[in-house]
């Protein structure tokens, strides 16, 4: 299973540190957002789908599912014409029609090929994002529930 | 003198050499390049038609409420690079040769759609719809969730995401 | 007395319409794809009376083939000016309806009708012969109408 980048919830801060990181590796634009919900913020970017829509609707084949799981775009075959953005379901691709180009998160493959994690993952100084497989967030989530199943059953409940 | 005879003869068998045009109709030959067609239904307004067009005949005109699309046949070289590069099939070149045109019809000679926008059931803007018929052919399986999720613009839907995730997880 | 003679004879008028052919600036896709309408005996126009006249002085019907260019304007025009009422105006290719693939030129000046009053136009890059033939048809049936006003 391929790693992916994770956000801690309750610890993101909202300083946007990761988008200035992500803008300072793809020439100046940042490819993530931050959404308020209520009064948290959630850090969001592409989500690398397994099955990506956005990769079977492209019309000029642009967007392909990469080795390591990255859903990558070909900028020289992409024509700028937006299906992808409505085809996806979170809404993630930024389109600009003057370039006719689409920009996304990349999982900053370059950086990966060079054996680095994601800039947004180093650059959180708050830890609340992580980069990593989906079986060891889940079993960290399974342990901290554990934890606290047995913090429970301690005090005599 | 024979020889001439038999040729004579053989022409008159083999009847007129001239085509009977305006009388009969004429089979033109196979990838013949004559109008161009378009299918509304297939547009997904991403104007590289516009950009490969040799004589500029083709033209997109954004609307506030839907977008214009026009093919000038008097400026139409019938190149087919339009129908090549659509990346959806809307466009097709047909092999009819039917181009005269008498003055007062100047304006009948085009080809003309417009596709409207949809509007954001959340915040009410406008966005450029995903034609169905495109949906079915590329996305893979059951497509109900992609074509209900259409009819909300990408900033509503990365809210709503965000929503879901904050409410999967714990506080 | 002319009255009823009117429909006989504009018929007998029209039957032979002469055609001067004038290239203001085409390619010769045009011109080529009308030579193949006008003398070829595969698309022959004469079956309808078309014969191709030497003379402006002597034409009937006018064939405007290329996008005004600057540089014939004038010949254009004066050329033009000999050609003796009643005649009709046929444009045949895209050049002369919008300039086609030659349209932001500094050294053209479209469309035709701008500069002389146009009847027929048949578009196409260069129109097939069977358009052409359309357009010979259509011009002739105006061309009748024309006769038979200036008969009155």
């Amino acid at each position: 299973m391929s790693k992916r980048v994770y956000f801690l919830p309750n610890i993101c801060a909202g300083c946007e540190e990761c988008l200035e990181a992500c803008a300072r590796e793809h020439q100046g634009d940042s490819l993530d957002y931050i959404e308020m919900v209520d009064l948290y913020p959630v850090p969001m970017r592409c989500f690398h789908c397994a099955d990506a829509p956005c990769a079977q609707i492209c019309p000029s084949k642009a967007i392909q599912v990469s080795a390591e799981g990255a859903v990558v775009a070909d900028k020289s075959k992409c024509i700028g014409c937006g299906s992808c953005l409505l085809v996806c379901p979170f809404g993630i691709p930024k389109v600009d029609t003057d370039k006719k180009l689409m920009k996304k998160c990349d999982l900053c493959i370059h950086r990966l090929k060079e054996g680095k994690i994601p800039a947004c993952v180093q650059n959180c100084s708050l830890k609340a994002l992580q980069f990593g497989d989906v079986e060891e967030y889940e079993a960290a989530k399974r342990k901290k529930a554990a934890s606290k199943l047995q913090k429970l059953g301690d005090s005599g409940l | 003198m024979l020889t001439t005879l038999k040729t004579v003869l053989a022409n008159i068998a083999k009847g007129p050499a001239t085509s009977q045009y305006p009388f009969k109709e004429e089979k033109v030959p196979a990838g013949f390049r004559g109008k161009v067609t378009y299918d509304p239904t297939k547009c997904i307004g991403c104007k590289t038609c516009v950009h490969v067009c040799a004589g500029k005949a083709i033209k997109i005109n954004e609307k506030e409420d839907s977008f214009d699309f026009t093919i000038w046949d008097g400026t139409c070289t019938r190149c087919q690079m339009c129908e090549n590069f659509c990346p959806t099939g809307a466009i097709k070149v047909t092999d009819n040769y039917h181009n005269a045109y008498l003055a007062e019809d100047a304006y009948k000679r085009a080809c003309y759609g417009n596709i409207p926008y949809i509007h954001c059931s959340e915040c009410n803007k406008t966005i450029k719809p995903l034609p169905e018929v495109v949906a079915q052919e590329k996305l893979k399986g059951e497509n109900s969730a992609y074509i209900e999720r259409s009819v909300i613009c990408p900033d509503c839907r990365r809210k709503m995401m965000a929503k879901d995730l904050m409410k999967g997880l714990a506080r | 007395m002319l009255g009823v003679l009117k429909k006989p004879l504009s018929k007998m008028i029209a039957g032979s319409p002469w055609v001067y052919r004038m290239n203001t600036g085409s390619c010769n896709g045009c011109d080529v794809e009308l030579a193949t309408v006008a003398l070829c005996p595969r698309y022959d126009t004469s079956r309808f009376g078309v014969k191709l006249s030497g003379s402006p002085k002597h034409a009937d019907i006018v064939v405007i083939t290329g996008p005004m260019t600057i540089r014939c304007k004038d010949a254009a025009y004066r050329i033009f000016s000999q050609i003796p009422e009643p005649k009709v105006v046929m444009t045949v290719g895209n050049c002369p309806i919008s300039g086609n693939v030659f349209q932001d030129s500094y050294a053209i000046d479209p469309p035709i009708s701008k500069h002389f009053p146009v009847d027929v136009s048949v578009a196409g890059c260069p129109p097939s012969p069977w358009a052409i033939l359309d357009g010979f048809v259509k011009c002739i049936e105006i061309w009748e109408k024309r006769v038979a006003e200036q008969l009155d």
